[in-house]
């Protein structure tokens, strides 16, 4: 839109701004909000609704990967130690009866 | 669904501030939806077109939701970090854009105050259209103090909060900004005259 007003013509005309209160006046009569289209307001909260699900479900996920390394962790530690145990008590019980058929 | 909005609701906005920045999606739904139009308002009238206006208020909102979890309450309103979040990116779009390119007021956009007389709501409209050329003549700093205070029509104190500055600091830029303004507009009419 072009300008096509004259300066004569305008309200905005330099004699009524002599003074700091006039043009405080010009501001408040004419810097007024605006509303945003009630349509942009509800797609862009559905685009941000989109952009916080995916995070979440990512957070999930690892979560149960770190909760399944863990437990695999734990189930590795007690059979190794439990099956160390048995050797040693196989090895200490053959040790024992080789002694006592030796005598 | 509508339970968890209502006891959002029910927080004050600090305790909303914390589950937003824990990743609480209703949260930072509350905040959005509280601070969507001001944020609009503002890049409005500094960029003075609706289309850019939406795509600047929703970069600013991605931004926030993506350093939501960084924001640490320092004692300023949390407006003020949206309104440098928007400060930044109107900077951003004014560089991109060249800044003395001239940027009509959007056809589509809605008038200010409905009124049954069309004819004066077009003459409102065009001076509006001047002010707002002779506003974006000013420095960013300037034209921001000019909008949060008859856009958003905030006080000095909070304007300064947002701004990063004192209330002294506020009150003498906006009597600087008055006589800049005023000396703008002289000038404005000088070129038609």
């Amino acid at each position: 839109m072009k300008w096509r007003m004259k300066p004569d013509t305008s309200l905005l005309q330099t004699n009524e701004l002599d003074n700091q209160s006039s043009i405080e006046s010009t501001l408040r009569t004419y810097l007024k909000p605006v509303a945003p289209r009630d349509e942009f307001v509800d797609r862009l909260r559905g685009k941000l609704e989109q952009q916080v699900l995916p995070i979440q479900k990512k957070r999930v996920i690892s979560f149960y990967n770190l909760l399944e390394i863990t437990l695999q962790t734990v189930a590795l530690m007690v059979f190794t130690i439990l099956t160390v145990r048995v050797f040693l008590i196989i090895l200490t019980t053959w040790k024992i009866l080789r002694t006592s058929n030796v005598r | 669904m509508n339970e968890r909005v209502f006891r959002v609701e029910e927080k004050s906005e600090e305790q909303i501030l914390a589950l937003a920045s824990a990743g609480d999606e209703e949260a930072f739904a509350w905040l959005y939806q509280k601070y969507v139009t001001r944020i609009y308002n503002y890049v409005y009238f500094r960029t003075g077109n609706a289309a850019e206006a939406e795509d600047l208020t929703a970069k600013v909102f991605m931004r926030a939701m993506k350093h939501i979890r960084n924001y640490r309450d320092l004692g300023l309103p949390f407006s003020a970090w949206l309104y440098r979040i928007a400060h930044n990116l109107v900077a951003n779009w004014h560089r991109d854009n060249g800044r003395k390119k001239e940027i009509p007021l959007d056809d589509a956009m809605p008038l200010p105050v409905l009124s049954k007389h069309p004819e004066s709501e077009v003459v409102k409209r065009e001076e509006t259209e001047k002010l707002l050329r002779i506003i974006r003549k000013l420095p960013p700093e300037r034209q921001q103090l000019i909008i949060l205070k008859f856009v958003e029509q905030l006080s000095n104190a909070e304007i300064g909060a947002i701004m990063g500055k004192s209330e002294g600091a506020i009150k003498s830029l906006y009597h600087r900004t008055l006589l800049s303004l005023r000396e703008e507009y002289e000038r404005y009419f000088d070129d038609f005259a």
